[in-house]
């Protein structure tokens, strides 16, 4: 894995909270608010967004909005085939990290 | 449904590229919603700082993202700001605090200045809705009612307005519903002006063409305050009938919250013109309308001067020499006299504003001057002029946005002040007798903001643009070790602005001044007559009951006066009881009058005011007479005709002869009045609020002021809307209670509106002049603080730079004294320009300002001395301590500290 390809902590939660929603701006915000109760700006939401973007994890296309944005339309970003790649080695590299470790949670719950 | 807050919107709208703005936008929205169903506030709190975060976010597309930051040496030079002000608390404290006073005042002026004057009504093109008047420019009248017959004419001829409306003040007792009968004020009012206005009703419908007609059936719409007030906000009153002046009326609608066009209506009626029973050139009526298209009031003008002329040669009896008088409308209701007042209030708060940067200039100066070794090293490790200048500047934005902060806080302040005392009856005397109009709104919203923010941009500049540029400029900074050097300049700059604050300040202490002066003359004025303990109300007589204007229903209304006062003696709380038409204070109607025996030709119009009373008015009020008798039990109906007359009556018109015996007749020449003996001479009472009666007066008894001919209204209209005064026992309480009940046991269908002490009556009436110099009494208090703080960090600072020189010239045996001395000399030469400038300043401010001024004449010589020695006081205080300090260096210490 090159480094450039590295993905930063806030990268991968965007990434997964991008997959696990709707995709857009304001699913991804919900979600990430649901799941670690950290209430992050969706400006940063879009500056992270854009740069997965530009190192291809994500793709994104406009979709005429429901709903009550003020007319306004959405970006929905989709994960790449590149993008779920990075997640799963980031999430096998992790695994492989943890195997046999006394306090890993996951292990204590089996 | 909730809205993010507009001013972060736009600040993304501004910050975000083009590229991802609609989509965040959409999603900041759609969040916001969602939060905003559980809190609109905390959701409008979230919504901010996403809007703030997306400042700071290295937005896509940005300039600075590959760096990553937007503008990064524009934040560093806020935290460097920031920095720098933290090392220096009591000095930024002392600068903010300047600053947040200077910006709240202004804040405050402004928003008044908005609220009441600018902002206009709360319609579509405001602007564009013009008021007519009709003028006798020959005989000098230029306010004059139009006439309904010239309206119609009007109307038809004229191309330069959709169309013209009108209407006509009208008084409605409201009774045969729930609540207590009750009269209202409000308008008889053309069905055309609502579509003028571009104003529906809330509820219900407005008057149709065929409401118009003197015949149908008779509707009213309701203002937003009386729904609610008196039928509880209940939505099916459209269609219910109630009882107006006795005529069974259907509601038809309720006009939206914040209408009262044209004033501060409470109903509106159609209006009904029976052209069968006008005559031309007869009645009054108010005409408004609407410039059509893109025509312009210039325009407008001459085409009414062509339709006016028209109709002089048309009707040469009723016509000849009347013209149309077109104005604005918002400015025909706010009056100049008001606007103008404002509009000094709001430069009296610049000039406070100024003096305010005039410190905070000196303030940054000085420190910056204090810094010169950090500038000079930085300047020599590459810093430019320019990114010198900027972190200088920066450093005044930060204080200024800080001030502005503050400046909100003052200001908020301000305003609910003004909004607390200016919205009483009676503060204000406007044109058309009101005291406030209905879209007068004084708050600090969007506008005002804008302002206080301009403001404080403007301080930031204005203080700190002369002493950046300055400071950048001196080259030779690191020769700095010799203070002197550096600051030759800099001390040439300080003494200029402090000379500039000695003069704004001392315009505004002359003004201060004179205001002080007249709210103490405010406070202090005897009225002449007694105030405490007295309690007044006005009644109001059904026609129904009581009859209309015609005479011959007046002896109805007597009896109902008789009755009533027996009721009020019988009340052991209740000293003495009068009904009179007017109370002090009320401007009493004129009449015509002639003098028996004094030779004056029936060609020579003078007249008089009239006040029609019981005989008890002058117990009540406790005036006694200064020469002859009061009105006494003999004076009634039946007894013969008598009158009072004040003293500038007897002295204007019966001097050289015996007042008490003299005859005098009131009305026009042919009426059948009958000659009057006067009986006794009584002082002047006010007329006007604040203001001694120095115009001719009357006084006849009530029961005698029928009048055989029913022009002479005085006795009509004194009884038909009675004044009930009564004195009270000292401690008496529920004082209105024992009025209302005394009415309801007379007759249970005559309402009593407000009942008022005659202290509170005579308060209000002079608020004005308290309201006004209250800020004015402000202003100049702030000035003289400011500018003495000024004078003495700048003296201070003098002192400091000179700290050398001065130990040199001690160590050579100049004595503590002559030091002294030198300083203070070129204080009092600052002082003494400074002064002089500031009261002739003064003199043009304060011509301004008679309107607000009570019983001091605006070239009264005292007070403009008074002010000055006040200014030259205080800024010899501020002197003597640098000077005093600067007379104690020692020697040794000075020098060493070259």
């Amino acid at each position: 894995m090159t480094k450039g390809a590295h993905l930063g902590e806030f990268e991968e939660i965007v990434l997964l909270a991008a997959a696990r929603s709707d995709g857009y701006g304001s699913a991804i915000h919900g979600e990430i608010l649901a799941t670690t109760t950290r209430d992050v700006s969706i400006p940063s939401v879009y500056v992270t967004l854009t740069r997965l973007e530009k190192k291809g994890l994500v793709e994104s296309s406009v979709a005429i909005s429901g709903g009550d944005r003020g007319g306004r339309p959405m970006k929905v970003f989709t994960v790449t085939e590149a993008g779920v790649r990075q997640l799963q080695a980031s999430r096998m590299l992790k695994a492989r990290l943890w195997e046999g470790l006394e306090f890993d949670p996951l292990a204590a719950e089996e | 449904m909730v809205r993010p807050p507009p001013l972060a919107v736009r600040l993304l709208e501004w910050r975000v590229p083009e590229q991802v703005r609609t989509y965040l936008l959409g999603d900041l929205e759609e969040t916001f919603r969602s939060k905003a169903n559980e809190s609109p506030i905390r959701a409008s709190l979230w919504y901010w700082r996403q809007a703030l975060s997306a400042l700071f976010a290295p937005l896509p597309g940005t300039v600075g993202v590959e760096r990553g930051g937007p503008n990064p040496g524009l934040l560093r030079d806020t935290r460097h700001a920031i920095r720098a002000l933290k090392r220096h608390p009591t000095q930024s404290l002392a600068a903010v605090l300047t600053l947040g006073l200077g910006v709240g005042v202004v804040g405050t002026a402004f928003s008044i200045l908005w609220g009441t004057v600018l902002a206009g009504l709360p319609f579509e093109d405001p602007d564009r809705l013009v008021h007519f008047e009709r003028a006798a420019l020959e005989d000098g009248r230029n306010s004059l009612a139009v006439t309904p017959h010239d309206y119609v004419a009007w109307s038809d001829a004229q191309r330069s307005f959709e169309a013209l409306g009108a209407y006509v003040e009208a008084t409605a007792l409201m009774s045969n519903d729930q609540a207590p009968p009750d009269r209202y004020v409000g308008v008889r009012m053309s069905a055309s002006s609502f579509e003028l206005l571009r104003v529906q009703p809330a509820l219900g419908r407005g008057f149709s063409q065929e409401d118009e007609s003197p015949g149908a059936p008779q509707v009213i719409l309701l203002s937003d305050r009386l729904w609610r007030s008196r039928f509880a906000a209940d939505a099916g009153v459209v269609g219910r009938t109630v009882d107006i002046n006795g005529l069974p009326t259907t509601v038809v609608g309720v006009m939206p919250e914040r209408f009262g066009f044209p004033i501060a209506e409470e109903f509106w009626l159609p209006l009904r013109l029976d052209f069968s029973t006008i005559e031309r050139g007869s009645g009054r009526l108010d005409v408004f309308g609407r410039l059509a298209g893109d025509q312009e009031l210039a325009s407008a003008h001459d085409e009414f001067s062509r339709i006016t002329g028209a109709l002089a040669e048309a009707y040469p009896e009723t016509n000849r020499g009347i013209t149309a008088q077109l104005r604005s409308f918002s400015d025909e209701y706010v009056g100049d006299e008001f606007a103008n007042t404002v509009y000094r209030l709001v430069a009296g708060a610049l000039l406070v504003l100024l003096i305010c940067c005039a410190n905070v200039a000196n303030l940054l100066l000085i420190r910056g001057v204090r810094r010169r070794r950090e500038l000079a090293v930085r300047m020599s490790l590459g810093a430019t002029h320019g990114l010198i200048v900027r972190q200088l500047l920066t450093e005044s934005f930060v204080l200024a946005a800080l001030g502005g902060l503050i400046g909100i806080g003052v200001a908020s302040l301000g305003v609910s002040w003004f909004n607390r005392v200016g919205t009483q009856a009676g503060v204000f005397d406007l044109p058309h007798g009101s005291d406030s109009l209905f879209w007068w709104d004084v708050s600090l919203d969007g506008p005002v903001m804008l302002a206080v923010l301009a403001a404080a941009a403007l301080t930031a500049v204005l203080a700190g643009a002369a002493p950046s540029m300055r400071i950048a400029r001196s080259t030779h900074l690191l020769r700095g070790g010799r203070a002197g050097n550096a600051l030759a300049g800099g001390g040439r700059v300080t003494s200029a602005l402090v000379v500039v604050q000695l003069t704004l300040t001392g315009a505004l202490t002359v003004a201060a001044a004179f205001v002080a002066k007249s709210v103490w003359n405010v406070a202090g004025a005897d009225a002449g007559f007694a105030t405490e303990a007295v309690v007044v109300t006005r009644v109001d007589l059904p026609v129904g009951r009581y009859g209309g204007n015609g005479s011959g229903d007046h002896s109805a209304r007597l009896r109902f006066v008789s009755v009533l006062l027996d009721e009020l003696d019988a009340d052991p709380a209740v000293v003495a009881a009068a009904v009179t038409s007017d109370v002090p204070t009320d401007l009493p109607i004129t009449q015509d009058f002639r003098i028996d025996g004094d030779g004056v030709g029936p060609d020579v119009e003078r007249e008089v005011g009239v006040v029609s009373v019981t005989a008890s008015y002058f117990d009540v009020f406790g005036v006694d007479p200064t020469d002859g008798r009061v009105f006494g039990p003999g004076d009634g109906e039946g007894g013969a005709p008598v009158t009072l007359v004040n003293e500038t009556f007897a002295r204007l018109y019966l001097s050289g002869r015996s007042a008490v015996g003299s005859r005098v007749r009131l009305g026009p020449i042919d009426s059948g009045e009958p000659w009057r003996t006067v009986v006794g001479v009584v002082p002047d009472l006010w007329a006007r609020p604040g203001e001694p009666l120095r115009e001719a007066g009357v006084y006849v008894p009530l029961e005698q002021s029928a009048g055989t001919d029913p022009t002479l209204t005085l006795g009509v209209l004194g009884l038909r809307y009675p004044t009930v005064a009564v004195q009270l026992c000292p401690g008496s309480v529920n004082v209105s209670d024992v009025l209302r009940a005394a009415v309801y046991r007379v007759d249970g269908a005559v309402p009593v509106r407000r009942v008022q002490t005659m202290s509170d009556f005579v308060g209000q009436r002079m608020g004005r002049y308290q309201v006004w110099g209250r800020f004015y009494l402000c202003f100049s208090a702030l000035a003289l603080l400011l500018v003495a703080v000024g004078v003495y960090g700048v003296l201070s600072f003098g002192v400091l730079t000179r700290t050398g020189e001065i130990g040199v010239r001690r160590a050579l045996g100049a004595s503590q004294g002559s030091v002294q001395r030198e300083i203070l000399r070129g204080a009092v030469r600052q002082l003494g320009i400074g002064i002089a400038a500031g009261v002739a300043l003064g003199v043009v401010l304060v011509r301004g300002l008679t309107s607000v001024l009570y019983g001091v004449e605006t070239n009264d010589i005292s007070v403009f001395v008074g002010a000055a020695l006040l200014l030259g006081t205080v800024g010899l205080l501020a002197s003597w301590l640098p000077a005093r300090r600067a007379a104690r260096i020692d020697p040794l210490e000075a020098i060493r500290t070259e």
